[in-house]
């Protein structure tokens, strides 16, 4: 590590101030031995070949060969952007990494849509097309050698940098940190889980994983130069221990929106179109008909397969841009590792399932990321003047290209830009507004030399909005128009909604230490801003923050607005609350006692760390009881789409489950409470409506409990007087979940 | 003209509006470079002004997107 004036000894960890730090060290830092950086460019190019000519022949014989579901994930995640973006020549490796992957999820994405809209389906054609020009590419790729560039170092060798004694310590800590984990995922028992969520049915297993993780994260922290290795792998088992935990030691993926989205996918498949007039996501169809090209080239009987480690996934994803995001913000790698580790600890709101938004939301990161370290890089001329001036001239303003890099590869990396942009348009509704008003924020401060890139981009979402939703808007537009610069309304829905007065007194607390968590979380932010504030990327930063805010403007989203602008600032707010944080510890003498005193300041970041896993745990599982799907409830809708005719109507008291998994478009729900049905009760209701069928379980029994004050069994009761008046027979019954059919429909 | 506006007409104009914000903009990062570079001396008056009437020609065509999508939705919704 280079810096103009460090201190000697162990200064770095003296010397993390990043309102101090200069522009120079952090460019020195992102370098990467470009000998060192073939060797493994090299590598994946090789990989992502081998993994296109498999997953095609594969896909194409239709074989049944192990291993074919994570060779269809790898050729989504790799192919065709390891070769572009190692044509794109960006010097700093993890962002070419991050790079790859969301070129190769942006051709899927957008290749769906075309797929899905034009009705030339065909995920194996499509595939073998994608591949070939893959290879071509690869072949481009390899044809040129950047180790013979002048300037290149040599790389240290392989076995001094991975076997050092301290790697091996942490690679055994972070080994029984999942033993651990997996302990306490067998010993889980989540039908205990109650007005405190998952907080109730902690075991010490799972405690002790997080500890060990959290002993090595503060190890590393502290250590006179940080080891990016290893602080990735204790974030990666962190995210496997936090992130996992429910789906896996419940046997089930969580969230029912999640198996609904399977039911999309499933929808694709057989009709090999979009589910149009079903739902209003079915005019973003990237992410459904990437799934539906997913589940053909895995041969998987549907996208289920992918519910429960999604979480996990797509946080594990966030890792990296994330760390390139606060590196750019922070100027330290040490604070850039501690935002990550406060990015996963706040990241409570449960939008990382298989999801449009979680995948956009990797896309959008990885667009931040590459315009941010830009800005890093380009040292745009500083302003003068008061505020008004600054103001003035700052949009007129432009970064130079970063040291190296030609026009014609900067013209490369926006076309880039614009087409993850793209597979952002097509796949989720609200992640473009977000990127258009961060890309506008980049060009009035005059931080980015893609100018008219919001232009396009917002261009671009509007044609699509326009001309490909318009059978979302010609039903929602009034919806959409009224909701519109509200932000009172929208802020109370989002808010306010969330808390009932009817609710479990518990659990109304729980959802209060949610908030609370969240606001701590926003001042953190807020006061590592204020330290920044006289560097040039200040008003940047603040700028991208409130454009995430800024959602709040354009509508409710069904109450999520708040809870949707938090997981777009929450990049940002990470790394400006681990600027605070190295303030605070600075203030504490945490650094001097680090040197002086390790292992007690260890042991104080170690319980710091684990506090905020705690509380991630606790925030992100409060509605466990209710979000989860249980074996059960698989088990009773799988039941159900057996018996079920076109066109039946299924009544439920509550909307939970995995109702949604199947036959979308032929299953008529209808929801059995006063804004569902106008009837008194849910009975009145079967009454009066006749659904063909009654699904009853016991997660939506805890959602009645915990959010309205509904006594233990008000599901079963429903269920035991349709059956005791004679309307209905059970044809389906577990511990978790009963079907009801009409009698007289076949039952 | 509204029924075309709401159609084809608007098409079109977005169609302008991405090809002329496009060529904008890679014109731009061309002549930056050549500006960052040293090695090409500043526009002329005349380009200039051309370059300026091109912006203006942007700011229209995006204005008669706008417009094209209000057509858009008060054809389909009233």
């Amino acid at each position: 590590m280079t810096r103009a004036n460090a201190p000697a000894g162990s200064s770095a960890l003296l010397a993390e101030d990043p309102a101090r730090r200069t522009v120079e060290a952090e460019v020195t830092e992102l370098e990467t031995p470009r000998r060192a950086r073939w060797g493994v460019e090299r590598a994946a190019l090789w990989v992502s070949a081998v993994v296109a000519v498999l997953t095609v022949v594969v896909a194409g014989l239709d074989l049944s060969v192990p291993g074919r579901t994570l060779l269809a994930l790898l050729f989504t995640l790799l192919v065709p952007g390891v070769p572009l973006a190692s044509l794109l020549r960006v010097p700093y490796a993890l962002l070419s990494s991050c790079l790859a992957v969301a070129l190769s999820l942006g051709v899927a994405l957008v290749t769906a849509a075309v797929e899905v809209t034009t009705g030339w389906w065909g995920p194996t054609a499509w595939a073998t097309g994608i591949a070939v020009v893959s290879l071509l590419l690869t072949v481009v790729a390899l044809r040129r050698h950047p180790a013979d560039e002048p300037g290149a170092r040599p790389a240290p060798s392989l076995r001094s940098r991975l076997a050092t004694p301290d790697r091996l310590v942490s690679a055994g800590l972070l080994v029984l940190a999942l033993l651990s984990w997996w302990l306490a995922t067998r010993w889980l028992e989540l039908d205990a889980a109650g007005a405190t969520g998952v907080l109730g049915v902690l075991s010490w297993a799972y405690v002790l994983a997080l500890v060990l993780t959290a002993v090595v994260a503060a190890r590393q922290l502290l250590r006179p130069t940080v080891d990016s290795v290893v602080l990735a792998a204790a974030a990666v088992v962190l995210c496997i221990v936090v992130f996992g935990y429910t789906n896996v030691g419940d046997g089930e993926a969580g969230v029912s929106v999640g198996w609904l989205h399977v039911g999309f996918i499933r929808f694709i498949t057989e009709n090999h179109a979009s589910f149009l007039g079903l739902d209003a996501r079915a005019y973003w169809p990237g992410f459904f008909g990437a799934g539906a090209d997913l589940v053909d080239l895995a041969g998987v009987r549907d996208a289920s397969t992918f519910l429960a480690l999604s979480p996990a996934v797509f946080n594990i994803a966030a890792i990296a841009p994330v760390l390139i995001i606060a590196r750019c913000i922070t100027r330290s790698s040490r604070l850039a590792w501690l935002a990550v580790f406060v990015y996963l600890s706040a990241n409570w709101y449960q939008q990382d399932y298989f999801s449009p938004q979680a995948t956009a939301l990797y896309l959008y990161l990885t667009m931040l990321a590459l315009l941010l370290w830009m800005a890093t890089q380009a040292r745009p001329t500083p302003l003068a003047g008061g505020w008004a001036a600054r103001s003035r001239s700052a949009w007129r303003r432009r970064p130079a290209l970063p040291d190296g890099v030609s026009t014609g590869r900067a013209l490369a990396w926006e076309v880039a830009l614009l087409g993850i942009a793209v597979a952002i348009v097509v796949s989720h509704q609200l992640t473009p507004a977000t990127l258009v008003f961060a890309l506008l924020v980049f060009a009035v401060t005059g931080h980015t030399r893609y100018r008219r890139l919001w232009l396009l981009v917002a261009l671009v979402f509007l044609l699509w909005f326009s001309y490909r939703a318009s059978g979302y808007w010609i039903g929602n537009l009034s919806t959409v128009l009224d909701d519109l610069g509200q932000l009172n309304s929208n802020l109370d829905s989002a808010v306010g909604g969330r808390v009932s007065l009817t609710a479990d007194p518990t659990y109304q607390t729980m959802q209060t230490v949610r908030l609370a968590w969240s606001f701590l979380y926003a001042l953190a932010g807020l006061a590592g801003w204020w330290l920044i504030r006289h560097r040039s990327g200040a008003p940047l930063f603040a700028g991208l923050t409130m454009a995430a805010g800024a959602l709040v403007l354009f509508g409710s989203y069904g109450g999520e607005i708040v809870l949707r602008s938090f997981v777009f600032a929450a990049p940002l707010l990470a790394p400006l609350a681990a600027v605070a944080l190295g303030a605070l510890a600075r203030l504490l003498r945490l650094p001097r006692l680090a040197l002086r005193r390790t292992a007690l300041a260890v042991a104080l970041l170690t319980v710091a760390l684990t506090v905020g896993s705690l509380l991630l745990t606790t925030t992100r599982g409060l509605n466990i009881a209710f979000e989860r799907v249980t074996t059960g409830d698989v088990a009773a809708a799988n039941a159900l789409f057996d018996r079920l005719q076109p066109g039946d109507v299924v009544g439920t008291p509550a909307s939970t489950g995995a109702l949604g998994a199947n036959r979308v478009g032929e299953l008529v729900p209808l929801l059995m409470s006063e804004a569902g049905c106008e009837a008194a009760d849910a009975v009145q209701c079967a009454v009066t409506e006749e659904p063909e069928f009654v699904v009853v379980s016991r997660t939506q029994d805890e959602v009645g409990q915990l959010t309205e004050g509904r006594p233990a069994g008000w599901t079963t009761a429903i269920a035991d007087e349709l059956v005791d008046r004679g309307l209905y027979t059970v044809v389906y019954a577990d511990d978790d979940a009963t079907v009801l059919q009409a009698v007289g429909q076949g039952g | 003209m509204l029924d075309a506006l709401a159609g084809w007409l608007g098409l079109a104009l977005f169609g302008v509006a991405l090809v002329l914000a496009a060529g904008l903009e890679v014109a731009d990062q061309l002549v930056t470079a050549g500006r960052d570079r040293h090695d090409r001396p500043r526009r002329r008056r005349g380009r200039r002004i051309r370059w300026r009437l091109l912006h203006v020609a942007l700011a229209l065509v995006v204005l008669a997107v706008l417009g094209a999508t209000v057509a858009r939705f008060y054809v389909y919704i009233w």
